[in-house]
């Protein structure tokens, strides 16, 4: 197509619209007004649409929705008062294992450990020694006397922990790293309880067979592990379960030197009741 | 925004959103360039008007649907141009059972054979009019296909390609029809040149 050809073309068209300007032609204006009343009642519609809520309308249960509404508040309340102290329980738990477990690597090493101070843990320190033994043997006497299963005693056991957790019990492990630590009844477990200072644990362990003097790879013994860290409770345990007080790790070193060095009075004397020289 | 800024797309959204004088400003813009395309299209004054009315009616039911993927007086001139199409095709049958004649399937030919006058009458005939009324004159003479195309061309504003969308014809076809309208306008028109 050429210029020539477009040139045309573009008069055609201007000369038909001048012509189509001077036509009067129009709809009628019946027609008119049915397309604009049909248009006005499709955007109403579609008006109504785009706010589906007629929040000018009382509510077809406006006697019931107060009902509703409180209860449901209620409902909120009273599930936040059951649920909350168990999370802050669990919370304060955390805190405390995070603190115990920041403290066991800097004391482990025995020839470190000789000139540490022992570790304070007064939060969750029982307060009577005595209380708390007396609570851990009782406990025992308890599950020799109703000898559940292992797997009955990793189910059983966090729970219970939990609750004499919160009661300011002896006990300090969580309920989580309770059940981890539960979950192999070997002597890495039985040491990790014995300087965690977790009676439960290690009685729990001891039943289900772990050997009271199992070593390490530095020749400790549990009992030395929980001398080490000043778990009064688990010294008395394992004494009480027939560890050796005299046992020495692979650089000579017993339980009761252990003690003096850390200046553990009453672990001292405990294990020299036990037989420790 | 003031109506009379916004383009058609954006006033066919308002609608949809429920606003009504959207809907009356775009109808106002357009409503005389769809009128002029069914009436000279179906050449009787009420058969457009009923098709004026059904378009409307279509465009207005389809706001809440309506997506701005194409112009819309792309979409606008479709639906004039596919009713326009229904209502021959029905006239046409009528017509049919009227005379005992079998109705043509296929509707291109069918628009030919219904396009009223469409042979070209002598220049003679409306040389006593004026100009303008020689143009329409003219073109209500083209063949019902060719004058769908110039006329969707002239009125609607639609290129080539938004013809052959809103025909249902290809690309190549709707060019040929064009360029045999103009080409039989200007021989109609030389008088007037």
């Amino acid at each position: 197509m050429t210029s020539k050809d477009n040139t045309q073309d573009e008069e055609l068209l201007a000369r038909y619209r001048r012509a189509g300007d001077a036509d009067a032609a129009a709809p009628s204006e019946s027609v008119r007004s049915a397309i604009l009343a049909e248009s006005r009642r499709v955007a109403e519609q579609l008006a109504k649409k785009q706010h589906p809520f007629d929040l000018s309308r009382p509510a077809a249960n406006d006697a019931r929705w107060k009902i509703t509404a409180f209860g449901t508040v209620g409902a909120a309340l009273l599930a936040a008062l059951l649920i909350g102290p168990r999370y802050w329980e669990s919370r304060r738990a955390t805190e405390v294992d995070r603190t115990e477990v920041s403290s066991v690597p800097a004391a482990a090493p025995a020839a470190k450990t000789a000139s540490a101070p022992a570790p304070k843990l007064e939060s969750i320190s029982p307060a009577s020694p005595n209380e708390s033994l007396q609570e851990v043997v009782v406990t025992q006497a308890d599950r020799k006397a109703s000898k559940p299963s292992a797997e009955e005693s990793r189910q059983h056991s966090a729970p219970a922990y939990s609750s004499r957790a919160a009661q300011g019990g002896a006990l300090s492990m969580s309920a989580d790293k309770l059940a981890r630590a539960s979950l192999v009844p070997t002597p890495a477990s039985l040491q990790a309880a014995a300087g965690l200072g977790d009676a439960r644990q290690a009685v729990l362990l001891l039943d289900q067979g772990v050997a009271v003097d199992a070593r390490d790879a530095d020749g400790r013994t549990p009992l030395m592990l929980a001398v080490a860290q000043g778990r009064l409770e688990v010294v008395r345990l394992l004494l009480a379960r027939g560890a050796d007080p005299n046992a020495a790790d692979n650089s000579g070193r017993t339980p009761l030197q252990q003690a003096r060095a850390g200046n553990l009075r009453d672990v001292a004397a405990l294990l020299e009741r036990a037989g420790a020289h | 925004m003031d109506l009379s800024q916004e383009t058609d797309e954006n006033l066919m959204m308002r609608f949809g959103r429920g606003e009504a004088a959207a809907f009356e400003y775009l109808y106002r813009r357009h409503e005389l360039r769809v009128f002029r395309y069914l009436r000279r299209s179906v050449k009787n004054e009420a058969s457009a008007n009923d098709l004026m009315q059904e378009v409307w009616f279509a465009v207005v039911r389809g706001a809440a649907n309506y997506q701005p993927t194409a112009k819309f007086t792309t979409w606008l001139f479709t639906i004039a141009h596919n009713r326009m199409v229904d209502m021959i095709r029905v006239n046409y049958r009528l017509q049919s059972l009227d005379t005992g004649e079998d109705a043509d399937a296929e509707g291109s030919s069918l628009l030919d054979r219904l396009a009223v006058d469409g042979k070209l009458e002598p220049l003679a005939q409306v040389q006593s009019q004026d100009e303008a009324a020689a143009i329409l004159n003219a073109v209500s003479q083209l063949p019902a296909e060719q004058r769908s195309a110039f006329l969707l061309q002239a009125e609607g504003d639609l290129s080539v390609e938004e013809i052959a969308d809103a025909t249902g014809s290809n690309f190549e076809t709707v060019k040929s029809r064009l360029r045999y309208a103009r080409a039989k306008l200007r021989q109609l028109l030389w008088e007037y040149a």
